[in-house]
């Protein structure tokens, strides 16, 4: 039996009235069917017992409502179906608006300009925290106050020629990392041997020792013991011990 | 209708987009303030103004390092009265930094080259020389034999201590970029105390325009060097943080020597201290004027740019340390002094008078024993009049006639003397040295380097320990080595430093006594006993 003719019995059955006679070649795949046969036997019995059930009655405003309905929806899934819906005169008047609206941003941030010559870029929640794209000569930067431990990256820069202009750091998912909420969490700063800060307009390196001084115990020979303190850092030709002269020079204390 | 609501609609959206564009503004302003970008090197000198404030991109900022051995070395060099060590901090470690001076430097225009002043150079370079002269100084010199005493300690190393014995100097630069980069000392260049220093690659990105002239009198300068930052960046780390300060001044006097050219010339600064000293002066097109290398009263003396490329061309052709003329004699500018010191050199009122109105000459306050000065007679209270017949009026005229005849070699002075009427002519071959007041202090002051110079003669440079410090190295007491001289004796036996030696052939060394002299016979072979790694050591030295 071809599954096609059984299909096509099948849908002529669906359109056979309750109470009609079958065509004499339905009821004799009827007959040779018996899948067909059950599948006719089922649909009978469904339609008897939907034809027992009592009418119900649609509420007056039944149309009303499931066109509101069906408007709100369509409303709500396209915003911008609304604009292109606009009438002409007030489409323009928004676009009038948003322009100016652009100007004005475009006048604050150039009036913020030398203030914001180093943008900073922030992650707020480390465990999404996608990877930063900065340009090849950036060195880190150090902030100038401290902030919390985080996975969280800082980084800032800017070359010569672009000391009024700002720089975004751009993520690899393209998304601009200033338009992030930040607020509610610290982020960390990217801290290297060569790190670079700046402390008003001038670099700001850091050396690897710290203030402190050595005292050292010294027997002069005469029986007695003088102590002295040695300091670990020493700025230009400061001298760590005192040697009567500052030596080297061309001619110093007139010594040929 | 359709109009009003249109304008409704406008209004929202407007009203959205403000806000939307205002929330984007405010976390920016949140955001920490961001200062500046460090600058990155600069193809030009002229400095990068920012805000009022000028950055010089030749100016690079020097880190050198001296580790506890070093350190010793440097307190032998020092007015400090030493006989032994007798305590050390725990802290105090003999092979690491226990100092780290920072001082500015100037980036040649190769991006390689760089010119400091560093203080503490004379630690990096072997042991002191005693510039002493040859018995043949008053000789002719076709008859100069081989000098003797010139085989020893003469013979010290001029390049740094660039062997396996001693730690190499331990220095880094840090460019206007920030990045640290590790540079190499190649040498001390005598005649203007200057340390010339090599990067690995050329990297350093700078360049350097100097100005040799146009210097003078009332101009402004700006004086760059390295200064501490105070409590402005986060130091949870436990760095010190420094920045290129600034320091600005007027130039007041301008010196030149013989030949015309800028010799010296001195700036009132609004802040005047040593750690202004190797600071680069730049005036205000961004042009390198000079290094700072001295205080002079209430004024910085200042290096002339054709000086410091002399200097650096000097040592950079022999790739070592290049010494200055030594004659071994202080002295004092006739025009700088008054009549009782000419008296008290026995000097008559009158011939002193003449003398003092002349402003010509240099009185010589003392003449260093054994130094060609010695050697050529010339006595304190000589007055040297001329150099090869050319007048002398200041310190920088007799130093620049000094440095034209050069080392080593024969100059003809014009001398007038307190018990002779006319003036006399005298010859003098000179003799060399890298740091002539270290010299005289050594032979005018202090002993440690000279007395008792057995081992210093046997490259061995050492200082006395307290048993106290040397049980902190497993000895009992001795001398603690903090040089050899490569190519000895001592370091072909495998003497190190750091070594102690507590005996030297059976006797005991105590910091009390001063047994240096060793037994002076050839072909002789000392028994050292020596502490290293708290491990007791014997070495042989022939």
């Amino acid at each position: 039996m071809r599954k096609t003719n059984c299909n096509a019995i099948r849908r002529e059955l669906d359109e056979i009235m309750l109470g009609e006679s079958h065509r004499a070649p339905v009821s004799l795949h009827l007959q040779q069917c018996s899948d067909c046969q059950e599948f006719h036997q089922g649909r009978t019995k469904l339609r008897q017992l939907v034809g027992s059930l009592e009418t119900v009655e649609a509420p007056a405003d039944f149309d009303f409502r499931l066109r509101a309905r069906l408007a709100n929806e369509k409303a709500e899934s396209a915003h911008w179906l609304m604009f292109a819906q606009w009438s002409p005169g007030a489409r323009g008047l928004v676009l009038a608006g948003f322009v100016l609206l652009l100007g004005v941003v475009v006048v604050l941030n150039h009036w913020r300009g030398p203030r914001n010559n180093a943008t900073v870029a922030r992650v707020e929640n480390p465990a999404t925290q996608p990877t930063l794209v900065l340009p090849k000569d950036t060195a880190g930067v150090v902030l100038p106050k401290p902030v919390a431990p985080a996975n969280g990256a800082v980084a800032a820069n800017s070359t010569p020629k672009q000391l009024h202009k700002t720089v975004v750091a751009v993520s690899k998912l393209r998304q601009p990392l200033l338009a992030r909420d930040f607020s509610l969490s610290p982020a960390s700063v990217v801290r290297q041997q060569e790190s670079v800060a700046t402390a008003g307009d001038l670099a700001v390196f850091p050396i690897d020792t710290s203030y402190q001084s050595l005292k050292v115990s010294l027997d002069d020979g005469n029986g007695t013991w003088h102590t002295i303190s040695l300091p670990t850092v020493s700025f230009g030709s400061q001298r760590v011990l005192a040697t009567g002269s500052l030596s080297n020079q061309l001619s110093p204390k007139g010594v040929w | 209708m359709a109009v009003k609501e249109a304008l409704r609609r406008v209004v929202l959206v407007f009203i959205a987009v403000s806000w939307s564009v205002a929330s984007a503004m405010a976390q920016t302003t949140a955001a920490p303030q961001q200062p500046n970008k460090p600058r990155t090197p600069s193809s030009v000198a002229t400095p990068v103004v920012s805000e009022g404030r000028a950055v010089a991109p030749q100016v690079v900022t020097v880190v050198h390092r001296l580790n506890g051995l070093k350190m010793f070395r440097l307190l032998l060099r020092s007015q400090e009265r030493v006989q032994a060590i007798a305590g050390l901090d725990d802290a105090f470690k003999l092979m690491e930094d226990v100092h780290t001076n920072v001082i500015a430097g100037l980036a040649l225009d190769d991006g390689q080259t760089v010119v400091t002043w560093l203080p503490e150079a004379e630690i990096e370079l072997g042991l002191p020389t005693i510039p002493f002269a040859a018995p043949e100084a008053l000789l002719p010199a076709a008859a100069w034999p081989a000098s003797p005493r010139a085989s020893t300690r003469a013979k010290s190393p001029l390049s740094p201590m660039h062997d396996n014995l001693n730690d190499p100097p331990d220095l880094t630069v840090i460019g206007p970029d920030g990045k640290q980069r590790a540079a190499r000392y190649v040498g001390l260049d005598g005649v203007t105390g200057l340390s010339i220093l090599k990067l690995s690659d050329k990297n350093l990105g700078t360049t350097s325009v100097t100005k040799d002239d146009g210097i003078f009198a009332g101009q402004r300068v700006r004086l760059f060097g390295p200064e501490p930052v105070k409590q402005t960046v986060v130091t949870n780390n436990g760095n010190l943080y420094v920045r290129i300060g600034e320091t600005p001044g007027t130039i007041s006097t301008v010196s030149r020597a013989p030949s015309g050219a800028v010799s010296r010339f001195r700036a009132r600064l609004t802040r005047l201290s040593p750690a202004n000293i190797g600071g680069v002066a730049i005036n205000d097109a961004g042009e390198t004027v000079g290094i700072v290398d001295g205080i002079d009263g209430s004024e910085a003396s200042i290096l002339p740019t054709a000086l410091i490329r002399l200097a650096a061309k000097r040592v950079l052709t022999q790739q070592s340390s290049v010494p200055k003329p030594w004659l071994g004699v202080t002295g004092e500018p006739v025009a700088t002094l008054d009549m009782d010191q000419f008296v008290n050199r026995g000097w008559q009122v009158d011939r002193a008078t003449t003398l003092a109105e002349d402003h010509r000459g240099i009185l010589l306050t003392w003449i260093a024993p054994g130094s060609p000065a010695a050697f050529a007679a010339l006595r304190a209270g000589d007055v040297i009049l001329k150099v090869n017949d050319e007048e002398i009026q200041t310190g920088d005229d007799f130093s620049w006639w000094l440095q034209q005849a050069g080392p080593s070699n024969s100059v003809r002075f014009t001398v007038a003397r307190p018990d002779r009427t006319t003036p006399e002519a005298i010859n003098v071959r000179l003799s060399e040295s890298l740091d002539p007041t270290l010299a005289v202090d050594i032979l005018k002051h202090r002993s440690p380097l000279a007395k008792g110079s057995s081992l210093l003669d046997q490259g061995i440079e050492t200082i006395a320990l307290q048993p106290a410090v040397a049980s902190r190295l497993g000895a009992n007491a001795g001398l603690l080595i903090i040089y050899v001289q490569p190519a000895t004796a001592a370091s072909r036996a495998g003497l190190r430093p750091g070594d102690v030696i507590e005996s030297i052939d059976g006797r005991r060394i105590s910091s009390s006594t001063r047994p240096l002299l060793l037994a002076n016979s050839p072909g002789a072979t000392y028994t050292f006993d020596i502490v290293r790694n708290k491990q007791k050591i014997r070495v042989y030295v022939d």
